[in-house]
């Protein structure tokens, strides 16, 4: 062997079969990664040349009073929020009452939805898939723990892909990039030195910003769903039970620290998130039917295409948390928490404005961790 | 679909094969899957400014993105020739000859240092010209030829000395990097762009 092609003909040839490319991507980890990208907008590096993604902490979280700006008492009062959405027609897919009427008021739509619940076809898979937008709109830069000027308000997100099975919980989490509101407000951000921003965390220096992909995979009692305050083990949530009241009082029991009638309800809607059997889903929604103060609001688009009813709660006198339930599925879609009065909470948007929210953008069953329905 | 959309899927459907077959030259299967997943994230994130051709600059993320992950897991990168190795097990069908000839050549490539085996396999086994390989590595093309030659240069001379019954087989475990990918629990990989696109 002396010359230099025949060498390199000789180590193509030794190249392990292993090690050739194949004619065509692998059919299911092209659909996974096209989904998960696809769902991203284009482009969408910032100014510094990077995409701050956050990692996902580690444990799932359906949202319900655990955002940072939850607190309070809550005062019922004129609502800007629900004149947005004047209550329409009952859309296609809403349940009725045993008696065939039309739910009136969020009591009646979340006891028919129960009654759904537990008449929905058995799954149809081994592993429940989830797709997950949560996203949260801050103004930094206000002083305090906000930090020094000048201000600017943007939106940190990241989209997670579940997959739960028995024992076993796939969270693969893409982190966004941050979307400024105005252009003033990426410009500010310039001047305050571009800090890296990520979800859920103070602006940092971009060298301590987690990995904007993550894939975590957890198992046994790692596998944790949190609901109210407390974080509870797959045995443990397969122990909740299905009988409403000893439901209610368990959920007082995970709410204790703040046992607020808007802290039952979200606890309630945190048990929707969790590998429930059929019995505890519609106890779950008859908790939630029987907490006074929630409002109904009729048809209401998710963002990202799905459609369903809202059922909107007053945490506080400056915001709303609004519950958005297909009432096909009994999947809870989406939660929002909206700004009545976004000055007050510290937060530059339009009243109206949706400042931090869970979205479910597809759901299904699977037989394995990566496929998609 | 979006023309943006459109363009990514083909762009996708063209290079993944590609992508992920680099990869596995450097890692287990489950980091090189996610590691082509993280470099088309980065090309979804920079569609705009994809250069022509895109294969070498995917491969240039998939590098980048390899190198975090072995940094971050604090592991030693797995070589070409080691993952090579243990792709390379022979069947029932293969020729004797041929087996003897693959891992003599296995051998040699093992013996040689990473950056020497990177330099060869790029152009042997990935199809890359001088050029398009220079871009994966970051340097020039000039500089990426001296380091072919030298490169080239090294592998004949560890063939010929091959023969030697003292040289250890590319099937000694001794010759295998540990092992690589995840711990089980948690596998985190930082996207990343290659350095000069930055």
């Amino acid at each position: 062997m002396n010359g230099n092609s025949e060498v390199m003909e000789a180590l193509a040839a030794a190249k392990p079969a292993a090690f050739e490319p194949t004619a065509h991507p692998d059919e299911a980890l092209r659909a996974r990664d096209l989904a998960m990208i696809l769902a991203l907008p284009a482009g969408t590096k910032d100014g510094a040349g990077r995409s701050p993604h956050r990692a996902f902490p580690g444990r799932r979280r359906l949202v319900a009073g655990l955002v940072a700006l939850a607190a309070a008492a809550a005062v019922l009062a004129a609502d800007p929020v629900l004149r947005h959405d004047p209550r329409p027609a009952p859309a296609a897919g809403t349940p009725t009452t045993a008696t065939g009427a039309q739910p009136a008021d969020a009591r009646g739509f979340l006891l028919a939805v129960a009654e759904r619940a537990v008449r929905l076809p058995s799954p149809s898979g081994a592993y429940r898939y989830e797709l997950v937008r949560s996203s949260q709109i801050q103004t930094f830069g206000t002083g305090g723990k906000m930090g020094r000027g000048p201000a600017y308000t943007v939106e940190l997100s990241q989209v997670t892909r579940y997959w739960t099975g028995a024992s076993h919980l796939r969270a693969v989490t893409v982190r966004e990039a941050p979307r400024f509101l105005t252009p003033k407000d990426r410009a500010n951000w310039r001047k305050a030195g571009a800090p890296g921003l990520t979800l859920g965390a103070p602006p940092a220096k971009l060298k301590q910003l987690p990995p904007n992909l993550t894939v975590n995979d957890y198992r046994g009692n790692d596998v944790t769903f949190t609901v109210g305050y407390e974080s509870l083990t797959l045995g443990q949530v397969k122990r909740l039970p299905a009988d409403p009241s000893r439901l209610a009082a368990r959920l007082r029991a995970a709410i204790r620290p703040a046992p607020t009638k808007q802290m039952l309800f979200a606890a309630a809607a945190d048990v929707l998130g969790a590998p429930v059997r059929p019995e505890v889903r519609a106890a779950a929604f008859k908790v939630m039917a029987g907490v006074d103060g929630a409002m109904l609001l009729g048809k209401r688009a998710v963002p990202g295409g799905r459609t369903g009813t809202g059922v909107a709660f007053r945490e506080r006198k400056d915001a709303d948390r609004v519950y958005v339930v297909d009432a096909a599925t009994a999947d809870l879609l989406a939660v929002e928490y909206i700004a009545r009065n976004p000055a007050r909470i510290g937060v530059r948007v339009p009243p109206g404005t949706a400042i931090q929210a869970d979205l479910t953008l597809e759901s299904g069953w699977v037989d394995k961790p990566g496929q998609q329905p | 679909m979006t023309d943006a959309a459109q363009r990514f899927t083909l762009l996708y459907d063209q290079h993944h094969p590609r992508v992920l077959a680099y990869a596995l030259t450097r890692a287990s299967r489950p980091v090189a899957e996610e590691v082509a997943s993280g470099t088309f994230l980065v090309a979804w994130e920079r569609l705009e400014e994809l250069p022509t051709p895109e294969l070498p600059w995917l491969l240039a993320v998939a590098r980048n993105l390899l190198r975090k992950h072995y940094a971050k897991a604090g592991q030693q990168e797995a070589t070409v020739a080691s993952l090579a190795a243990r792709a390379a097990e022979p069947s029932a069908g293969d020729v004797a000859q041929a087996v003897v000839e693959r891992a003599t050549m296995l051998a040699a490539l093992a013996s040689l240092p990473a950056g020497d085996q990177e330099a060869l396999t790029l152009v042997a086994w990935h199809g890359l010209t001088a050029g398009e390989a220079a871009t994966v590595v970051g340097c020039s093309r000039a500089a990426f030829f001296v380091r072919l030659h030298r490169a080239r240069r090294r592998l004949r001379a560890a063939i010929e000395g091959a023969a030697a019954p003292t040289r250890a087989s590319p099937y000694d475990p001794a010759h295998q990097a540990r092992p690589s990918g995840r711990n089980g629990r948690d596998h985190q990989l930082q996207a990343s762009t290659p350095a000069k696109e930055r």
